[in-house]
C-alpha cells in the first residue's frame, strides 16, 4: 500500500491549535464572519464578503474540494486542504470542520487556514511524511460518489491507490461490490446502500476487499445519502484502510470517542443499557442509567469495580473478545450472565465497540437483557405440551365422531335392512326396538359433540369475575327436579362477595356437570349430598365439590376419571362425560382439575381457576 | 363347524346386527354377546365351552379392549391358549395400531360391522 501522498491528513488536536485566519460559513456556505488576518489572505473585503457562497469568492475552488465542504458539513470534522497559490511561494492548509449548536446539529463550517512559507511548506510536507512513516496508524483517504439517478459511480486516485486498482478503472457500484471478498459483506454494502437510500441512514463499516494483487484488505467505508426533494440523489462517501493489528487508528478512536462524548445526553438516556470500561483492567468507568435501573443500585456501586466483578467473564470469553477486536475493533452478541448480590441474576447479549480517548483504549459495550433462557425453555415447554395435548384432544375428538356417528349409521342402515325383509313379528318388534335405542344414542352422541363444539366457539371469550354463588343457585335452580327426586341435598358456605375469574358459559358448564355427576354416582345411602367449598391459594381460587357416594377406586379407574365417554363403576348408566368437559374447559382457562376419592367414602373435585 | 363365538361390544344394535350375520354363516353353533367386558369375563371364567374366537370392540365405556384383554390373560383358562381375538373398531387410530403389537393374541384389527363373508372367512380356518 502506497502511503507518500499527502492525502487530507487528519490531526486530532486541531481545536486546541486554533489559527487565527478563521471563517464561519452557514448550511449553506455563505460567510457569515471571519477574522482579520482570514480575510486579509483571502485578499477579501469584508463587508462585500460577508453574505457570500464560498463558491463564489473562491471561483478556482475544484470539484473535489467541493466534495471536502459537503463532507465537513456531514459533520466530518478536521478536512484539510492543500491550497497552492501559483503567484508566491507561500502555501495554506484549508482546514474544515462543521460548526455545532448546543445540541450537536449541524449549523455550518469552520474554515481556519494555516499558512506555510517557503521553507516551512516543504518542511510541513517533510514533516507529514515522516508522520506518515513514523505513525502507521496515520491513514489516506479516498472519496467516492455515487450517483443514483444514472448509477454512475465517480472513485478519486486515492479510492484507487486504497486498494490498488489501475487508475484507468472504470468506476461502477457492480464494480464496487464485486471487489468484496464475502459473501457476507456484499449483501452488507447492499444492506446500507438501501437503507441510505430509502430511510437516509449514513453507514460506518468494515469491509473485506481484494485488491488487484489478490490481498485482502479490511477498508473503513464510509457513506451519507444526499437528497433532494425528499428523493436521494447521490450517496458520498470516504474509504479508509481499517488497522488489524490490534492497535487502532487514534484518529478513528477520536471520531468514535467523540461521538460518545458529544453523545453523553443518548448514553444515560438510550433504553439499552450501556457500559464503558477499560479495555485492559476491565474496570468500569461509565455506567447508564437504563442499566442501572435494571439493578437497582447507584452508579457508585460499579465505578471504578472491574466488570468481571458483576459478570461471569472468563478466559475464555475475554479471549473470544481480544481475538475479535484485534479483527474488528468490536465484538458481538456474547451472552454473560450477571450472578452479584447488587446486580441479581440476569442474562444479557453484549456486543462492544473499542473507543480510544487520551491514548487509552475503552470498550464501548451495549448489554441487551435476555430474558431468562430456563423461563423460556419451561414456556416453551409448557406451550408444547399444551400443544400436544390439544392435538391428542383432537384426534380423540375425531375418533369419537367417526366412532360414534359411523357407528350409528352403519347400524341404522342395516337394521333397517333387517326390517324390511323381516316378516316374522317378533322379529320385527326387536328391530324396532332396537331402532329406537340405536336414535337414542345416537342424540347422546351428538349433544356431547354439540357441547364440544360449543366449548370450542367460546374459547376467544373473555375471562371475567364472576360471583360463585350466582352460578351455583343458577345450576341448581335448573337441575331442582332431578334434585329433589333424587332426595340429593347441596351444602355451600361461600360468601356472597366471592368472585372468580373465568368464561361465564365455562363456569356453569362445570358447576353443572360437577353437580350432575355427584348426583349420578350411586350413593351409599339415601341421603346423598354435595358440599362445595372454596379454598383461596396463592395462585389459584380453588372451588371443591365433595359428595358422600361410593366413591371411585383411583388406582385401578383413576387413569379413566376424565376420559371420553368412559363408564366408571358406581357411575350408574352415565358415563365421564361431564368431567371430561369440566377438565377441558377448565384447562382451556388456563386451569386444571383434580380428584381426590376413597372407595365407599366419596368423590372430592377440586377446580383451580387461576386469579 | 366352530363352537362359540363370544362378540363384546357396548353397543347394542352392533351385537345384535353382528348375531345376525355369524347365524347366517352357518359355520357357528353357538353365538354370544356381552355389551359390558365385566360381564364377558365373568362368562368366561364360568363357562363349560370357552369360545375359539372373541371379537372385542375396542372402545367401550366402562372397560376398553385393552383392559378387556389384559383381564383376559389373566384368566385360569387353559382353553383361551386356542382363542384368537378380533378387535372391531370404526376407527384405526395410530396408538390403537401400536398397542396391538403388544398383544399376541389378537389376530387382527378390523372395521366394523362385519358383514357374512367376512365372518366366514374368519371362521373357515378354525374348522
Amino acid at each position: 500500500m502506497k502511503k507518500t501522498i499527502a492525502q487530507p491528513l487528519k490531526k486530532a488536536s486541531w481545536v486546541h491549535e486554533l489559527p487565527s485566519y478563521t471563517a464561519i460559513l452557514d448550511n449553506n456556505l455563505r460567510l457569515i464572519e471571519a477574522t482579520t488576518h482570514w480575510f486579509k489572505h483571502s485578499n477579501l473585503n469584508r463587508e462585500k464578503a460577508l453574505g457570500k457562497c464560498i463558491y463564489d469568492l473562491f471561483p478556482e475552488i475544484e470539484q473535489s474540494w467541493q466534495d471536502s465542504f459537503e463532507y465537513a458539513l456531514e459533520g466530518i470534522n478536521d478536512i484539510k486542504l492543500n491550497q497552492h497559490s501559483e503567484t508566491n511561494t507561500s502555501c495554506a492548509t484549508w482546514h474544515l470542520s462543521p460548526w455545532k449548536d448546543g445540541y450537536g446539529n449541524t449549523i455550518g463550517l469552520v474554515v481556519t487556514i494555516k499558512i506555510d512559507k517557503g521553507d516551512n511548506q516543504q518542511n510541513t510536507v517533510l514533516s507529514q511524511i515522516n508522520n506518515l512513516v513514523q505513525n502507521p496508524e496515520d491513514e489516506v483517504t479516498g472519496s467516492w460518489e455515487y450517483i443514483v439517478e444514472d448509477g454512475s459511480m465517480y472513485w478519486s486516485n486515492t479510492f484507487l491507490e486504497l486498494i490498488n486498482l489501475p487508475a484507468t478503472t472504470h468506476p461502477s457500484l457492480k464494480k464496487a461490490i464485486s471487489l468484496l471478498k464475502s459473501t457476507a459483506d456484499r449483501a452488507v454494502l447492499r444492506e446500507v446502500i438501501r437503507a441510505a437510500m430509502t430511510s437516509g441512514k449514513p453507514w460506518d463499516i468494515i469491509l473485506g476487499v481484494t485488491d488487484a494483487k489478490k490481498n485482502l484488505i479490511k477498508i473503513n467505508v464510509i457513506g451519507r445519502p444526499k437528497f433532494k426533494n425528499g428523493k436521494c440523489t447521490r450517496i458520498i462517501g470516504v474509504i479508509k484502510e481499517a488497522k488489524l493489528n490490534g492497535t487502532v487508528n487514534p484518529e478513528a478512536h477520536k471520531e468514535i470517542t467523540t461521538t460518545t462524548t458529544d453523545g453523553f445526553d443518548y448514553f444515560n438516556s438510550t433504553p439499552t443499557g450501556l457500559l464503558l470500561v477499560d479495555r485492559r483492567t476491565l474496570k468500569i468507568k461509565r455506567i447508564n442509567n437504563y442499566l442501572l435501573s435494571i439493578f437497582g443500585k447507584p452508579e457508585k456501586v460499579f465505578l471504578d469495580k472491574s466488570l468481571s466483578e458483576f459478570i461471569a467473564i472468563n478466559d475464555a470469553i475475554r479471549n473470544q473478545i481480544e481475538e475479535e477486536l484485534k479483527t474488528s475493533y468490536s465484538f458481538k452478541n456474547i451472552n454473560l450472565r450477571t450472578s452479584h448480590e447488587k446486580t441479581g441474576n440476569h442474562l444479557f447479549n453484549i456486543s462492544g465497540n473499542l473507543v480510544k480517548q487520551d491514548g487509552q483504549d475503552f470498550l464501548f459495550i451495549s448489554c441487551n437483557e435476555v430474558p431468562n433462557s430456563i423461563e423460556i425453555e419451561k414456556t416453551y415447554a409448557r406451550k408444547l405440551q399444551k400443544a400436544n395435548e390439544d392435538l391428542d384432544n383432537m384426534v380423540h375428538f375425531a375418533h369419537m365422531v367417526s366412532h360414534n356417528l359411523k357407528g350409528h349409521t352403519t347400524n341404522f342402515d342395516l337394521l333397517l335392512n333387517f326390517l324390511s325383509t323381516e316378516t316374522d313379528e317378533n322379529e320385527r318388534n326387536q328391530l324396532t326396538s332396537m331402532l329406537y335405542q340405536s336414535t337414542d344414542s345416537l342424540t347422546r352422541t351428538t349433544k356431547g359433540l354439540r357441547e364440544l363444539v360449543a366449548i370450542r366457539h367460546k374459547i376467544n371469550h373473555i375471562k371475567v369475575d364472576l360471583n360463585v354463588n350466582e352460578y351455583i343457585y343458577k345450576v341448581i335452580q335448573s337441575n331442582s327436579g332431578l334434585l329433589k327426586k333424587k332426595n340429593f341435598k347441596i351444602h355451600h358456605e361461600i360468601s356472597d362477595e366471592l368472585t372468580v375469574k373465568a368464561i361465564p358459559a365455562y363456569l356453569e358448564s362445570i358447576i353443572t356437570n360437577l353437580v350432575l355427576n355427584a348426583v349420578h354416582f350411586v350413593n351409599k345411602n339415601d341421603k346423598p349430598l354435595l358440599i362445595i367449598g372454596v379454598e383461596d391459594k396463592p395462585n389459584h381460587l380453588v372451588l371443591s365439590f365433595e359428595d358422600n357416594s361410593f366413591g371411585i377406586d383411583l388406582i385401578k379407574e383413576g387413569h379413566k376419571v376424565f376420559g371420553l365417554n368412559k363408564k366408571l363403576q358406581n357411575m350408574g348408566e352415565n358415563t365421564s362425560m361431564g368431567l371430561y368437559l369440566t377438565k377441558y374447559q377448565i384447562e382451556l382457562m388456563d386451569g386444571y382439575v383434580k380428584v381426590e376419592s376413597e372407595v365407599e367414602k366419596g368423590n372430592t373435585f377440586k377446580v383451580y381457576f387461576p386469579k | 363347524m366352530l363352537k362359540k363365538i363370544l362378540l363384546v361390544d357396548d353397543n347394542k344394535a352392533t351385537n345384535f346386527i353382528h348375531t345376525k350375520f355369524v347365524k347366517e354363516t352357518n359355520m357357528v353353533e353357538e353365538v354370544v354377546a356381552f355389551q359390558a367386558g365385566e360381564n364377558a369375563l365373568d362368562y368366561l371364567v364360568e363357562t363349560d365351552v370357552f369360545p375359539e374366537i372373541i371379537f372385542v370392540d375396542i372402545n367401550m365405556p366402562t372397560m376398553d379392549a385393552w383392559e378387556f384383554l389384559d383381564r383376559f390373560n389373566e384368566l385360569a383358562r387353559i382353553e383361551k391358549e386356542n382363542t384368537k381375538v378380533f378387535l372391531l373398531t370404526t376407527t384405526i387410530s395410530p396408538t390403537d395400531e401400536e398397542k396391538v403389537k403388544a398383544y399376541p393374541i389378537i389376530s387382527k384389527m378390523m372395521f366394523k360391522p362385519l358383514d357374512v363373508p367376512t365372518f366366514k372367512k374368519i371362521v373357515l380356518p378354525f374348522l
